[in-house]
């Protein structure tokens, strides 16, 4: 999305302590920026899960001790990009337990392959080039308890960011990591 | 602490106390639901009565216990649930993995 609509940036600090905080702030702004009357509650609640793990995921993860948090919407749609300088996204394959850094070294693209699966879907990341993740979910059928347990993964927070949002990826670019979500917004 | 434990017999009524189960908490929780297996626990009956939200971290804690449990002979429900944290494992399909119930009650009107 170009920044034609309307748009705030926030930096938050990479602390467990700061992430109600940090969460709370963002829904307040996303909130102003689009207008609740085209938000319904359940959009919110999206939204708030997926901050909360990108916030999560950056203190687990990144090893930096800010991150930028970028708001973005126009008519149609809603993007929340978390930026920072740290790790690059490294992701294990599913099938062979072998681990990939972004940006992927390889020499054909699109690649795509299977993170890990929850006994009834599974998580699935297409890099359409060398700096991009595309994540989706696909539907496996249901198992039962023991096996669906068995077959269940205990990370959850990839999962949450793509269920949660309309549209979720990465891409690295320069040295910055890029997750983006993307929520549609309703027209009247 | 992170749980306000009741216990009968070999059932423990276990209450989260912080209204956020987040990655501050997720390993402390792990290690009390533990505990409490190796001291006994056949049903752990876990309140979220407390928690007005829920991250990963703790939902992965959460199937580490069950993970734990199973093998062993021992189950855990949930009770309590608000509608955002019972929404969250409605999304990743945790619903199917865990027993849920209203609360302690019916909990208890449900032993297997």
């Amino acid at each position: 999305m170009d920044r034609h609509g309307k748009s705030f940036d926030m930096v938050f600090k990479c602390d467990l302590e700061e992430v109600s905080n940090t969460v709370n702030l963002c829904i307040a702004q996303i909130e102003e920026c689009v207008g609740e009357d085209r938000m319904d509650l359940g959009i919110i609640t999206r939204i708030k899960w997926v901050v909360t793990e990108l916030v999560t995921n950056a203190i687990k993860h990144s090893g930096v001790g800010e991150c930028l948090m970028i708001i973005q919407s126009n008519e149609k749609e809603l993007l929340i990009e978390k930026q920072e300088d740290g790790h690059p996204l490294t992701l294990t394959e599913y099938a062979i337990g072998k681990s990939v850094s972004w940006p992927i070294q390889h020499d054909l693209f699109p690649q795509v392959f299977q993170l890990y699966h929850n006994g009834s879907e599974s998580l699935w990341v297409s890099a359409p080039d060398p700096s991009r993740a595309v994540f989706h979910v696909k539907e496996l059928g249901i198992p039962h308890i023991p096996e669906l347990l068995a077959d269940t993964s205990e990370h959850f927070g990839l999962l949450i960011l793509t269920k949660a949002s309309d549209a979720f990826e990465y891409r690295r670019e320069a040295g910055i990591n890029h997750f983006r979500s993307t929520f549609n917004l309703k027209n009247d | 602490m992170i749980l306000e434990i009741n216990k009968l017999d070999q059932v423990v009524q276990a209450t989260i106390l912080p209204v956020e189960a987040n990655l501050g908490n997720a390993e402390l929780f792990k290690e009390e639901m533990i505990d409490l297996m190796v001291s006994g626990a056949r049903l752990i009956i876990v309140s979220f009565e407390n928690v007005n939200y829920i991250d990963s971290s703790f939902l992965g804690s959460l199937v580490v216990a069950l993970k734990y449990a199973l093998p062993r002979k021992i189950d855990i429900y949930l009770v309590a649930l608000k509608p955002d944290v019972h929404n969250l494992l409605k999304l990743i399909r945790m619903d199917k993995v865990f027993k849920i119930y209203e609360d302690f009650t019916e909990a208890m009107e449900n032993l297997d």
